[in-house]
C-alpha cells in the first residue's frame, strides 16, 4: 500500500513548523466538519501485526484521535498495544503511524484527531509483508547481463525469468563473518538486487584465516564497510545497504522488514534467537546456519511452517557453547556452510527444488560426512505454537542477552577470553 | 535390554570424547532416560541435556519416544559460531 509521500527524517525527527501548519491545513480542508463523539475508523493492520486480529487485514475502532482508536484496538484484541508499542506508550522508531496516508509525525503525532471513516495504518518503518515494499523491477536484461549471467541463464530451472527474479529480490546477511563472507560474494556474483550487511564489528587480522570478504589492507575497517567494496568489486550492479548497528530487539524489525529473505551468520545465541524471532513476526524466509571447531548446522525456516525455538526451546547455559573466537573454526569449513545457505536462499527465489526446510543437515568435517535429521513445528512452540501455558507465549520482542544469560554476544568478558587466548597462543609459539 | 546405538553431534563429541557409543538400556526406556543416562556416565554434558535434539533414525522425536533395540539415537547439541 501507499503511505503517503511525505518522508520525515527519523534520525532527528524533523519537520520545520510551516509545513506541519500547511499539512495540517490541507489536511482540515479535504475533511468534513466535526460533528464531534466517538466514530468508528478503519485501522489497518500489516502482516506482522495480523495474527492479532485473526488475520484481519481492516479492524473497526472507535476513539476521538489515534491514541484512543489505538486503546480501542487493543480492547478487541488484548495484547496489540504492547506488540506494536512495547513496554512504552511513546510510538516506537521503528513504527510509522498515518491518518488517511498521512504519517503522524507530521500532524499532531498520538493526538492527532480522527473522524469517521478516516483510516489508521500502522506500518514497522521500512517493513510489512512483501507487498508493503516497493519491488525492484527489472525489465529485459542488457547484453552485458546476459553475458555475466550466462551460465546461470543457459540452466532450465533458471533461464532470463529466474535471472530477473534473482535480481529483483533482497537478501539481509546478519554478520559479514565466517559465514556472512561466502554468502554475500556468492550472491553479489549471482546478481542479487539487494543484499544488506548487519555487523558493527572492524575487520581485525584474526579475521582473515577465513573471512574472504576482507583482505589485509582492510584490517581497521568496518566490516560492513569493506563487504560493501569487496560486493561490488565482484558486480557492480548489487546494490549494497549497510548497516553498522549491533542487531537490537529495538531495530530489528526495522532493520529485517526491509529484505525479502535474511539469512543467519550471527555468531552468537542471543543473535540466533532475536533474529529468529524477528523473521517469525515479519513473516520472512530464514536460512540459519552455525558453525563452531569442525561442525556445522544449516536449516530453512519459512513463514508459519517452525522456527529455531521449535528445535531449540532454550539456549544452553552461558559458557557451555563455546563461540569460534574461544574455540576456533576451521576457515574453509565456512565457505562450506555458507555456499549451502547462498544455495538455498538462490532455490527459495527461483522456487525450484527442495530445501532444507523441515531438515536440520549436519556436516561433521572431520569425519566428512552429511547426515539430515528430519524436523517439525512444534504445536507447542512458545513462539510460533500454542504454549501449554498461554502466559509463557512471546508476542515481541524480548531481552536476548537476559534470555540467553548475559554470556553471550560481544561482551567484555568474551574478548578477553579470546585475547587471552591469543596472547597465549603466541607465548606457545615463541617456545 | 535394548542396545541403542548413539551419535553424538558438534559440541558434544568434544566433550565426551567419542562420536558413537552403545547404551543399553531398560525395556520401555524413552530418550530422555537415555539422554539422563548420558549424563550420568559423562557429567560435563549434564547443563547441555535439556538443550538436545534428540533423533531417532534421522527423524525428531519427543522425550517420551520409547526406544526399541537397534534404534540409531542421534543427540545434537545447539551451535552458535558464524563469524
Amino acid at each position: 500500500m501507499d503511505h503517503g509521500h511525505l518522508h520525515i527524517d527519523r534520525s532527528t525527527g524533523d519537520i520545520d513548523p510551516a509545513s506541519r501548519a500547511a499539512l495540517r491545513a490541507a489536511r482540515q480542508g479535504e475533511r468534513r466538519p466535526s460533528k464531534g463523539g466517538r466514530m468508528p475508523v478503519s485501522v489497518y493492520i500489516p502482516t506482522p501485526f495480523r495474527k492479532m486480529t485473526g488475520n484481519r487485514q481492516h479492524v473497526e475502532a472507535e476513539g476521538a484521535d489515534v491514541r484512543e482508536v489505538l486503546a480501542d484496538v487493543d480492547k478487541q484484541f488484548p495484547g496489540f498495544h504492547s506488540l506494536v508499542f512495547g513496554t512504552g506508550d511513546a510510538v516506537p522508531a521503528h513504527i510509522n503511524i498515518y491518518v488517511n496516508k498521512q504519517e503522524i509525525t507530521s500532524l499532531d503525532g498520538i493526538a492527532t484527531k480522527v473522524r469517521d471513516g478516516d483510516e489508521v495504518a500502522v506500518i514497522p518503518a521500512m517493513a510489512g509483508g512483501a507487498g508493503d515494499q516497493p519491488r525492484r523491477r527489472i525489465g529485459a536484461l542488457t547484453p552485458e547481463q546476459v553475458d555475466r549471467y550466462s551460465r546461470h541463464i543457459i540452466m532450465p530451472q533458471v533461464g532470463p525469468s529466474g535471472q530477473r527474479k534473482i535480481m529483483e529480490s533482497s537478501v539481509l546477511i546478519i554478520g559479514a563473518g565466517g559465514l556472512g563472507s561466502p554468502i554475500a560474494v556468492y550472491l553479489a556474483l549471482a546478481g542479487i538486487g539487494r543484499i544488506g550487511i548487519v555487523d558493527f564489528d572492524t575487520v581485525d587480522i584474526s579475521n582473515l584465516q577465513r573471512q574472504i570478504l576482507h583482505q589485509n589492507d582492510d584490517i581497521g575497517k568496518p566490516k560492513a564497510l569493506s563487504a560493501k567494496e569487496t560486493i561490488n568489486a565482484y558486480n557492480p550492479d548489487v546494490e549494497v545497504t549497510t548497516h553498522q548497528v549491533p542487531i537490537t530487539s529495538e531495530n530489528a524489525l526495522a532493520i529485517i522488514g526491509g529484505y525479502d529473505y535474511v539469512i543467519n551468520g550471527a555468531d552468537n545465541f542471543a543473535a540466533r534467537y532475536l533474529v529468529n524471532d524477528a523473521c517469525y513476526f515479519l513473516k520472512k524466509p530464514l536460512i540459519d546456519g552455525s558453525i563452531l571447531l569442525f561442525d556445522g548446522q544449516v536449516t530453512v525456516y519459512l513463514p508459519d511452517k517452525g522456527c529455531y525455538r521449535c528445535l531449540y526451546p532454550s539456549p544452553p547455559p552461558p559458557g557451555m557453547v563455546p563461540s569460534c573466537a574461544e574455540a576456533g573454526v576451521l576457515g574453509a569449513l565456512c565457505g562450506t556452510v555458507g555456499t549451502i545457505q547462498a544455495t538455498e536462499a538462490l532455490k527459495l527465489i527461483l522456487g525450484v527444488g527442495e530445501t532444507l526446510h523441515g531438515r536440520l543437515l549436519l556436516y561433521d568435517a572431520l569425519a566428512m560426512e552429511f547426515r539430515q535429521v528430519r524436523i517439525r513445528k512444534d504445536p507447542k512452540c512458545v513462539l510460533c505454537g500454542e504454549p501449554d501455558d498461554p502466559s509463557a507465549k512471546v508476542t515481541e520482542l524480548i531481552d536476548y542477552d537476559a534470555f540467553c544469560g548475559g554470556a553471550f554476544g560481544h561482551t567484555n568478558e568474551e574478548e578477553q577470553k579470546a585475547a587471552d587466548a591469543t596472547s597465549a597462543l603466541r607465548e606457545q609459539s615463541k617456545v | 535390554m535394548p542396545e541403542i546405538h548413539v551419535r553424538l553431534f558438534a559440541g558434544l563429541h568434544d566433550l565426551v570424547g567419542r562420536r558413537e557409543l552403545v547404551l543399553s538400556m531398560p525395556d520401555g526406556a524413552t530418550i530422555g532416560q537415555l539422554r539422563d543416562r548420558l549424563g550420568e556416565e559423562y557429567p560435563i554434558v549434564q547443563p547441555l541435556l535439556s538443550t538436545l535434539v534428540c533423533a531417532v533414525d534421522e527423524e525428531y522425536v519427543a522425550p517420551e519416544h520409547v526406544l526399541r533395540d537397534g534404534e540409531d539415537v542421534a543427540l545434537i547439541p545447539p551451535i552458535s559460531g558464524g563469524s
